[in-house]
Parts: structure tokens; C-alpha cells; sequence
């Protein structure tokens, strides 16, 4: 176990001081209302309303040069924490309707020497642009149906790339990512739009993944799924950014593939039981989605060899997120957070008031392939109202037990919408901070210590939006004593739209 | 007075195949805007039914993608075009592989449009919505690549 010198600890227990008298300061003020957590839910969007204009920052930009610390921020901890997500839901008369549609957002969180910079680009993409010049929104979204809407020529013509990042070359190249259509390629310093990503002439255009996995050897896997196709792309890319390999393999129950996962030798997908009824476009339509109660869920399991493809079933459920997959004596091991209410859950993620009955949460599940009976089994083990999980990056398709994941915890209520604590797990061992009920939290990533291969050495860290200031605050874990607290926190004096996935670029 | 009559019927002759000329021989005019710089050439396609559309052309054209004036038009015209109802089809072939390229999931990756800048989501649009009328003096239409 890690023992924090004097400094450090008496740091964290001033600030859980400061967040417990936060907290209670807020619920005194705000008399608490019922619907608190999606008030400020729609409320992070609201600064980013309508047409591109300055933000709350210095120099009138989404920045800020100097982030004020609480505690100490570890000298060690060097480098970039980018993160994405759906940020502009409002342009002239219309209106989004659900969380994933709106227009991409990065924020970077720059940590060096102790101090940290913060720096938030709305991206530039050629749907934002085209409809910035029209003043208002012209294309039908996911969940948003759009009256008068102009005809869908090509995803990358609604492509809003608001879902999660793809730092390659040790992070001189960076990609924004949506999951119907390109990367869009952005400057990592500038965060400014370069274009769409064409990783071949076959893939053009193609949909690219929000979730693609990098193997320990920089080798990039993704793939791409299309409503209704029946099929999904393969794409492996070498760590230089040149396309290696590109299959399509056919895909019965692929309408919508968030996630997938790899081990050793093998692609990892669970297709759910998620249909796009006939006549759906292939981009959106959130409306057209039937749940199949009767059918299983798919194991899809793809030879990185040969793209040979086995399948197996697991019972009846739906998915967003993979942790880490391995192998394992003839076996395939994995991590999912598994919904029994998947449909109801994504419907409920609307604007202006998500809801999310906690029942509706998913449950930590994990999975067991046997490689020689071709059967997959799984086990809950006790982990409720979680998302988002994390792990150790370096070891991607192997062997890894340290894990991070949100979770809802409930104590706010039934109704409550939004994430609350910070969840470590290894093994059965599971260590756990809760912000309170006055923080909505949002993804939080394991970062190793440089130069340590050893499991939890390293630190936690992940924004959180408070709902009675409004403001935006990154929290920095030590990896193996999350329980304690903070070790520092970095108050934006401003919040974030409440965003999706990030990724941390070492300096 | 033969000889007038005689050089009535051959006027007159002349006048019916004119009309006869001008039934059976309008030009289409069609302008293609927003073209690309550079390689590549401009593919059009007529179509005068529903059912063919827009798989079997019953009368096509081409030109170079050089030809783009300055607003980045090219001007193609497809003649002897009969009187009646019409679509048509065009794309930039940037590869010079003579067909509206694809990526692996059947999507253009070349820019195409249609008359009347008809647009189907992620398709192509009905017939009805990208047909125009040819009357017989000839119609001069315009449409976008994208």
C-alpha cells in the first residue's frame, strides 16, 4: 500500500474539508431541488447557445494560463488530459433533443512542472460550419428529428466528431472521434479542424470508430458499423498512421457497435439485440431502434490472423462500454458494463432533463470466453450503476486487474441523473471516492508513473461539474489510495459542457 | 407558276423537316457547378424513365474537369433529345476509374448530384424529384457536384 507523506496528507484532508463544507453549502443554498442534477446537466451547455461567439475565459477564449490548485499536483504528472463531447445543442430556432447530438467539444488540460493550463475549442467541423452560415441547425441528429431537414449526402456531412480522441505519435498527431463517419484530424496545441481522415481510398468516408484500441506495440485496431449493412469494417493501422490491413466481415445484429475490444489474437465484439427497423437512415434516427427482448447477445469473436470469425451467445442485454480483454489458458476474459434496460436508458439521456431510474444503470459484468467449446458465460459482481470504464492503457489485450469506473451511487436519489463517485477495482478489491450529491462526475483515467510497470502506481484523475457553482474542477487520485481523496484539484472559474471520453498524452 | 408551286412544296418539304428536326433534336445544356480543380472528368448521365433510374443511362456526355471556368462551372450538353421528362445524373470522376467510386460500405466518395439538385438520404433521390421537362426548343438546367 502507498503511504502518502505528511505534506500530501494533510493537503488531502484540507481539501475533503473544503469539499464536504462545499457541498453542504450547496445543498443549504439551493434548497436541493429533486431535479438539481439536470438542471445542471443542461445548464453546462448553455454557454456554448447559439452562434460561435467568445467564451468565459481570459482573452475571451474557452482558456485559462493558470489554473488555480488545491493540494499539490505531482511534479511527475506530466502532460495532457484531452477530453470530447457533444457541447453545442442550440443554433438560431432549433434544438437538439438528446445528449449525443451536439457539435464536438475538446478541452485539454495541460499538467507540467506542478502547474496546469486549460485551453476548450469548439471544433470546426464541416457540418458546424455549414450550419453556422445558415444560422440554424439544417441536418436531422441522432435522437433530434429536424423539421424542413436538408438531405444526408454523407456522414461526414453531419459528422459532429463529439465522442473521444485518438492521440497517435506519442501525441503529435490527434484525431477527434464520432462513430457513423472520419476521424477529424485536429491540432494537438491549437485544437483547431484539419479535415477528415482518409485512412485508404476504401475507407473514404467510411464510419471510424469512437473506441479504437492500441495494442502495446502502437498498432492501432478499430472498425466501423453502419445501420442496416449487415457488415462491419476492420481497419488495423500501423503506430505511424499508415493503413495495414482493411476487411469487411459480415455482421447479422450490428445496428449499433459502440465498443469492441482486443486480446492477443483476437477482436472482441458483443452485438446486442439492438435493431434499426428498415427504412432508418444509417446515421440517427434514435426513434427507429427496436429491442429484440427474445434474442442474445453476440459474442463476435474475429481472428487478428486471418479475420475468421467464431460466435458465440451470452443472455439478453445492452452494451456501450468494454474494459480490458485478454487471454487466458484457452480463455477470453473481459470486463463490460451491461444494461438489462439499454433502450429506455439511451432514450432517457435527452435535453434538457436526462433521467436515469437506477435500475435503468448498467451492472459490472464480466465474461468469460472458452476458446475450445466456443461458449461464453458471465458473472455480476456486484458493481451497479457504473460506466465509463478505464484501464491501464500499456497493457491493452493483456493481463491487467487494475480498472476505474464511475458510478452512480444512488444516495442522491433515485432520479438523479449523472455519475457521483470515482470506482477503483482489482480483482474483488474495490476502493471508492464520492464528490457528493452536489457533483455530477465525468470520466475519470488511470495514468501510470513514469518508469513504474507496477499495477495502481500512478494517479486517477477526472473532471467533475459542480451543480451549485456551475463550475468545472479536474481531481487528481493517487491510483492505489482513491479512498483518501484528492490530491489536488484544479478549479476552472467557469464549467464545462458535460462531455464524454478523454484520453491523457504523457510530455 | 410550276416552278413557285415546285419551290413551295420543297420549302414546305424543308419547313416539315425542320419541325419534324426540332421535335425529335432539343439540346440539353446542362451546367455543372461546383466542380473540383484539378484531374479528373465530369460524367453525365440522362435517364427518361423511373425504372432505369439511376442505374442504366439512355444517353450520357463527358468532359474535362479542367474546362471549369472561373465560378467552377462546366458547361456539358447532351443533344437529339426528344421532347418529354427527364433526369440526370452527374459525378466528378476524380480517379479516373470510370465509375462513381465507393468506399467499403457503398457510400460515393466522389462528388455526384442530380437535376434539381435533388438529394436522397445517403442514396439517390426518386425520379420524380429530379425530373425536369425538355420541351422542343431545348432547356438549359443546372446542377451541383457534392
Amino acid at each position: 500500500m502507498h503511504t502518502p507523506h505528511f505534506a500530501a496528507a494533510m493537503a488531502r484532508r484540507q481539501l475533503l474539508k473544503s469539499l464536504a463544507i462545499g457541498g453542504l453549502a450547496s445543498v443549504a443554498g439551493s434548497g436541493f431541488a429533486a431535479d438539481a442534477s439536470s438542471g445542471a446537466f443542461a445548464r453546462s451547455f448553455a454557454p456554448l447557445d447559439g452562434a460561435l461567439h467568445a467564451g468565459p475565459g481570459e482573452g475571451g477564449q474557452w482558456a485559462v494560463a493558470d489554473i488555480a490548485i488545491t493540494g499539490r499536483l505531482p511534479e511527475a504528472l506530466r502532460g495532457t488530459l484531452y477530453r470530447n463531447g457533444p457541447a453545442r445543442f442550440a443554433l438560431g430556432s432549433t434544438r437538439y433533443q438528446h445528449w449525443f447530438d451536439g457539435d464536438g467539444m475538446v478541452q485539454a488540460f495541460r499538467l507540467q512542472g506542478g502547474k496546469a493550463s486549460y485551453r476548450g475549442q469548439l471544433l470546426r467541423t464541416p457540418k458546424l460550419l455549414e450550419e453556422e452560415a445558415a444560422g440554424r441547425f439544417l441536418y436531422p441528429a441522432f435522437g433530434t428529428p429536424m423539421a424542413d431537414a436538408a438531405p444526408v449526402r454523407s456522414a461526414d456531412a453531419v459528422n459532429p466528431a463529439n465522442i473521444n480522441l485518438l492521440p497517435m505519435q506519442g501525441g503529435k498527431s490527434l484525431y477527434a472521434l464520432w462513430e457513423a463517419g472520419s476521424a477529424l484530424q485536429i491540432d494537438p496545441d491549437t485544437l483547431a479542424a484539419q479535415g477528415f481522415k482518409a485512412w485508404s481510398p476504401e475507407t473514404q468516408g467510411a464510419p471510424f470508430s469512437a473506441h479504437p484500441r492500441i495494442a502495446p506495440d502502437g498498432t492501432v485496431w478499430n472498425f466501423g458499423y453502419s445501420a442496416h449493412s449487415g457488415k462491419l469494417i476492420i481497419y488495423e493501422i500501423a503506430p505511424g498512421g499508415q493503413l495495414r490491413r482493411q476487411t469487411l466481415l459480415d455482421a447479422p445484429q450490428a445496428d449499433m457497435v459502440h465498443d469492441f475490444a482486443i486480446t492477443e489474437n483476437h477482436l472482441v465484439f458483443l452485438l446486442m439485440p439492438l435493431l434499426a427497423k428498415p427504412g432508418a437512415p444509417p446515421v440517427g434516427s434514435l426513434d427507429r431502434y427496436e429491442w429484440q427482448a427474445q434474442a442474445p447477445m453476440l459474442v463476435m469473436l474475429v481472428s487478428k490472423a486471418d479475420f475468421s470469425v467464431r460466435r458465440m451467445e451470452l443472455p439478453n442485454g445492452g452494451v456501450f462500454h468494454i474494459g480490458n480483454a485478454w487471454e487466458d489458458k484457452g480463455l477470453i476474459r473481459l470486463g463490460y458494463a451491461r444494461y438489462t434496460e439499454f433502450l429506455p436508458h439511451l432514450k432517457g439521456l435527452g435535453l434538457p432533463s436526462p433521467t436515469a431510474r437506477l435500475d435503468q444503470l448498467a451492472r459490472w459484468t464480466q465474461v468469460e470466453i472458452n476458446l475450445a467449446q466456443g461458449t461464453a458465460r458471465q458473472f455480476d459482481v456486484g458493481l451497479a450503476g457504473v460506466e465509463f470504464p478505464r484501464f491501464d492503457a500499456r497493457l491493452t489485450g493483456q493481463r491487467s486487474e487494475f480498472g476505474v469506473l464511475m458510478q452512480n451511487s444512488g444516495s442522491a436519489g433515485n432520479d438523479q441523473w449523472g455519475m457521483d463517485s470515482v470506482v477503483t477495482h482489482s480483482g474483488t478489491t474495490t476502493a471508492r471516492f464520492r464528490y457528493g450529491s452536489d457533483w455530477i462526475a465525468e470520466e475519470h483515467l488511470y495514468v501510470p508513473a513514469p518508469g513504474s510497470s507496477a499495477s495502481a502506481s500512478g494517479w486517477v484523475l477526472g473532471t467533475a461539474l459542480q451543480k451549485a457553482s456551475g463550475r468545472t474542477t479536474l481531481s487528481v487520485f493517487e491510483a492505489d489510495a482513491i479512498a483518501s481523496g484528492p490530491v489536488a484539484q484544479l478549479a476552472l472559474p467557469f464549467g464545462l459542457p458535460l462531455g464524454l471520453h478523454g484520453q491523457f498524452v504523457t510530455a | 407558276m410550276i416552278k413557285n408551286l415546285s419551290q413551295a412544296a420543297r420549302l414546305m418539304a424543308l419547313a416539315a423537316l425542320a419541325l419534324q428536326g426540332a421535335a425529335h433534336a432539343a439540346d440539353i445544356t446542362v451546367v455543372v457547378g461546383n466542380v473540383q480543380q484539378g484531374t479528373g472528368t465530369i460524367m453525365l448521365g440522362l435517364f427518361d424513365n423511373a425504372q432505369s433510374f439511376p442505374k442504366t443511362i439512355s444517353k450520357g456526355t463527358m468532359a474535362q474537369a479542367s474546362e471549369r471556368d472561373a465560378a467552377g462551372q462546366v458547361r456539358l450538353v447532351l443533344h437529339d433529345v426528344a421532347p418529354g421528362d427527364y433526369a440526370v445524373s452527374a459525378y466528378q470522376d476524380l480517379n479516373g476509374d470510370g465509375k462513381l467510386s465507393t468506399n467499403m460500405m457503398g457510400l460515393p466518395t466522389e462528388p455526384y448530384g442530380f437535376s434539381n439538385n435533388a438529394r436522397g438520404a445517403f442514396g439517390p433521390p426518386a425520379f420524380k424529384d429530379a425530373a425536369f421537362t425538355v420541351p422542343a426548343q431545348g432547356v438549359t438546367i443546372e446542377l451541383q457536384v457534392k
